[in-house]
């Protein structure tokens, strides 16, 4: 398991840790819409270090050179088993999101030194957390197509899901008000990350367990 | 002599092809080839051994533990070989050496220093910078570094310059020179065979043809040419294949019968295994040992 881990981050291309570079000019320019509203604050830069850390587990399995196949007949030749194969995808999402958190903070704080802005506390439990289950859900949505479909299909995947969760976020946000069980979810926003997170993690190991131990490669 | 890999009836079909009822086995000290056409199931058995692709029914075994989906262990007594670009192309041979190396229990980081000199592989250069040539180099020098029990190898030779191909010969001479060892090779280059193969498997549309001792299998098989006066003579002893040729004829039979011809205008030949491969895959006779 360690090696395969090993073998991701030794394989990882060195472009994905500036990743966050793209969405920290964004963040500065939403700065004041986000800070209008806590759960919008935690939410948006969750949003965007998931997502830095989404492309962080996409970078390190997608292979531009299109060796995907070739890459499984090596892992599969040497002595490792597919369980442990997936496994190590799904322990490495953790990996990343720390990576994508790490290099965020310090490019975000980089960035708004050169710009002469004041940095948000980005160093934040809630942050923390609700990053972390946001990761989760975009490679666990990515996983099992992966193994289905290819990591091409993963990448384009999880970018509507990015944007789609994004829009869908505004959406409930305008709902909340209206309807009592969506303002329950914004009651308690982090426990209900935490569920989905779980138990879509759950059933997405399951399901990439199920399909690349049937695969024929 | 002990077995080292054994193959029980596979079968494993496919959309437009199929593995039928393969069966074959390789014991310790011993090289086999495996020969057959494009497209006639030399990779996909390969693949099967090596669990990458599950065959339908059937039974593998290697080390003679059964290997069905469990060749995690077992993995780490074998080395292989694809022809393909398996390694991280963005690393250098030294970076794809030190992502490989932490799986085997039994890597030696000397004989990879060894083998890199020995077959002129820049350490430091990226994968995808290297040749197709110098790529299954690496393969080879990775395959050997973790003294691998059972080397399985797919089409090694084929990309390679003379000079190497005689050199990677040489290399699977010297493995073999310990006889807890047997490689496995897959080649479309069949004079090689003949310099190094001690049984040669021919698969042919997804079925085993023969799987026989390479001496044996070059003397049962006899061509024969000789002037279009003398061909019904020779198609008297009921021949595999007889075809004509400018000169005369030429024809592909078993060594057993050609014995009976007397005819002094006849030249009998011993075969080389392309002729062999060519004759019996053409005419789709064989027989399985």
């Amino acid at each position: 398991m360690i090696q395969l881990m090993r073998k991701d981050i030794l394989t990882q291309r060195k472009t994905a840790l500036i990743a966050p570079l793209f969405l920290i000019l964004f963040l500065f320019e939403a700065e004041k819409d986000l800070n209008r509203s806590p759960v919008l604050y935690v939410m948006g830069f969750s949003l965007a270090i998931a997502f830095i850390g989404y492309m962080m587990v996409l970078f390190s399995n997608f292979s531009a050179d299109g060796t995907e196949q070739n890459q499984n007949w090596l892992l599969l030749g040497l002595p490792v088993s597919r369980r442990k194969i997936v496994t190590a995808k799904y322990m490495m999402i953790i990996v990343w999101w720390l990576a994508a958190y790490a290099s965020f903070l310090i490019l975000y704080g980089l960035v708004a030194r050169i710009l002469l802005r004041q940095a948000q506390p980005l160093f934040d439990g809630r942050i923390l957390l609700a990053s972390l289950c946001l990761t989760y859900i975009f490679s666990s949505v990515a996983y099992p197509v992966a193994y289905q479909f290819g990591w091409k299909a993963a990448q384009m995947t999880g970018v509507f899901l990015f944007f789609g969760f994004s829009f869908g976020l505004g959406k409930l946000i305008k709902f909340a008000n209206q309807t009592k069980e969506i303002a329950l979810i914004f009651q308690h926003p982090l426990i209900f990350c935490l569920v989905s997170a779980f138990v879509i993690t759950a059933i997405s190991y399951a399901v990439s367990q199920y399909l690349y131990q049937a695969k024929d490669f | 002599m002990e077995t080292i890999m054994e193959l029980n009836h596979v079968c494993k079909t496919f959309k437009g092809f199929a593995l039928k009822d393969v069966s074959f086995s390789l014991k310790k000290g011993f090289i086999m080839g495996f020969i057959g056409a494009n497209g006639a199931g030399k990779s996909t058995t390969i693949r099967c051994i090596l669990d990458l692709i599950h065959p339908n029914s059937g039974e593998i075994f290697l080390f003679g533990e059964k290997a069905n989906g469990n060749l995690q262990a077992l993995k780490q007594r074998i080395g292989f070989v694809f022809d393909q670009d398996v390694f991280f192309s963005a690393l250098t041979v030294a970076g794809n050496a030190r992502v490989i190396a932490p799986f085997y229990k039994n890597w030696d980081q000397a004989a990879f220093r060894n083998y890199c000199e020995r077959f002129d592989l820049p350490l430091d250069k990226k994968v995808k910078d290297l040749s197709k040539g110098t790529k299954m180099k690496l393969a080879l020098a990775v395959a050997l570094s973790h003294h691998a029990e059972l080397i399985i190898m797919d089409e090694p030779t084929s990309g390679l310059d003379p000079i190497f191909r005689k050199e990677l010969l040489d290399s699977l001479l010297d493995v073999i020179q310990d006889e807890n060892k047997a490689i496995f090779f897959s080649t479309h280059l069949t004079a090689d065979l003949e310099k190094v193969a001690d049984y040669i498997t021919f698969i042919h549309n997804g079925e085993i043809m023969l799987s026989e001792e390479t001496d044996q299998l070059l003397e049962r098989y006899v061509l024969i040419r000789g002037p279009k006066a003398s061909m019904t003579a020779v198609q008297a002893i009921t021949p595999i294949a007889m075809k004509q040729t400018a000169f005369g004829f030429e024809s592909f039979a078993e060594s057993v019968s050609a014995r009976t011809l007397h005819a002094a205008d006849l030249a009998l030949e011993r075969p080389t295994l392309e002729d062999i491969m060519y004759y019996l895959g053409k005419t789709g006779r064989g027989q399985v040992k």
